[in-house]
């Protein structure tokens, strides 16, 4: 049993140059090609995960953009309908005020306008009156008074009866 | 029945003939375990080949199951042991470790059993020459390893690790550095021995022991009681798929340790 613990000087050279070939041999076969396709296919994972990284930093980014656009978006809006509400108040003010004016002169006009109405109809009247009275006193004592002294003697007979009745 | 015959054939070594002689008287002989280092490194380059480059169905199959093992001692051997430099390396420990799973496997084909085969069969690894070879190159990439990281200086250095700043450093670095790098060298040269013998071992440990219950056949039935049968069949059987298990381990163990080796010199202290 000596020979299997003996090792033979001839195999161990053998063996070196045999394993050393091939080495060279599969690294130009085999690891080459293998390890060059397994490195290639790695580098093109490592590239799309870096896209895909990048392309959802991209969408996070534009979607905060979004965002904060819609929420600029929101407070214009939000300022816009405050100066309209703002203005619409003003105008309502302004025209209520406006109304009222134009209804008070025209209250006020209208009152001048029955206070004149009145005076004219009661001298009328005083007139119709004093003229119908003459007649009547004309015809009761037949007696025919010029017409100057009829209104002087009907103006003061007036002037007594506004008197009295005050 | 001679036992140490029948271990003889089939754990040694055969010559067919000298194919020349070096000088210094060493013959280069065609053995059988040489012949099947050629065999294997034969199927080693047909198959591998074909599995990196073929393009059908089944090698594409057998480039899965190559690209996972070379994968994972790419990434669980030598990247983490050898650092950055390790790819240089890698296609050394690839070929380090399907040559010798591929000897393993090859030395349990009965080959033997094919008829007009002159001879043709058994473990190269389980031959003492053939790790020692083996053995050898990684001793050789220890070196060329370490010299490429660390520059001729660097790697001796790497032999007398003194650490700076002892006590009477004038005559302490010099005597600690003499005595640091003969345990030093003994250690690689312990290491590169352990290599040898483990992978040996390991491979002819199996064949002795199936032998050995293949014999208890023979040499209980001379006693007239043949019961050893059934009993050496479930055992051979057993110890058959413990090889394949210490094929693939042995294999795995070898190419780790080489990797520790060159790592540990390749690195910077």
């Amino acid at each position: 049993m000596d020979a299997l613990l003996n090792p033979d000087k001839g195999l161990i050279i053998w063996t070196i140059m045999s394993f050393l070939i091939l080495v060279g041999l599969l690294r130009a076969l085999a690891w080459g090609p293998l390890l060059g396709a397994v490195e290639a296919r790695e580098e093109k994972m490592r590239e799309e995960r870096e896209r895909a990284e990048k392309a959802r930093s991209e969408a996070e980014r534009i979607q905060g953009e979004l965002e904060a656009r819609l929420a600029k978006a929101a407070d214009e809006a939000k300022a816009v309908f405050a100066k309209v509400t703002a203005d619409a108040e003003v105008l309502r003010a302004r025209l209520k005020g406006e109304a009222e004016a134009e209804s008070k002169s025209m209250l006020d006009k209208t009152r001048a306008q029955l206070d004149e109405d009145k005076r004219r109809i009661v001298s009328d009247l005083r007139k119709e009156v004093s003229e119908l009275s003459l007649l009547a006193a004309e015809r009761l004592v037949k007696k025919s008074v010029d017409e100057a002294t009829q209104k002087a003697v009907l103006g003061q007979f007036f002037t007594e009866l506004a008197e009295k009745k005050n | 029945m001679n036992i140490e015959q029948v271990l003889g054939h089939h754990l040694l070594d055969h010559s067919f003939f000298t194919l020349f002689t070096l000088p210094g008287g060493v013959a280069m002989n065609l053995t059988k375990h040489l012949v099947m280092i050629w065999l294997v490194s034969a199927f080693s380059v047909l198959s591998l080949g074909y599995a990196a480059r073929g393009t059908g169905p089944a090698a594409r199959i057998l480039r899965g199951g190559v690209e996972t093992l070379a994968l994972y001692i790419r990434d669980n051997i030598v990247d983490p042991l050898l650092g950055h430099d390790g790819h240089k390396y890698l296609h050394y420990f690839l070929t380090l470790f399907f040559f010798i799973f591929f000897c393993n496997l090859a030395g349990m084909l009965p080959l033997d059993a094919i008829p007009g085969n002159p001879g043709i069969s058994g473990t190269a690894t389980g031959n003492v020459g053939v790790t020692a070879g083996l053995a050898l190159c990684t001793l050789g990439l220890i070196v060329l390893g370490g010299v490429r990281a660390q520059g001729l200086i660097g790697f001796l250095k790497h032999f007398a690790p003194v650490p700076a700043g002892l006590p009477m450093s004038v005559i302490a670095t010099p005597v600690l550095g003499a005595v640091l790098f003969v345990i030093e060298i003994v250690g690689l040269a312990v290491k590169i021995f352990a290599l040898t013998i483990r992978l040996f071992a390991n491979m002819i440990a199996g064949h002795i022991v199936i032998i050995g219950f293949f014999s208890l056949i023979f040499i209980i039935g001379r006693s007239g009681v043949f019961v050893a049968g059934p009993f050496a069949l479930f055992m051979v059987t057993f110890v058959n798929c413990l090889e394949l298990l210490v094929a693939f381990l042995q294999a795995f163990i070898f190419t780790l340790l080489t990797a520790v080796f060159v790592g540990g010199v390749m690195q910077h202290h």
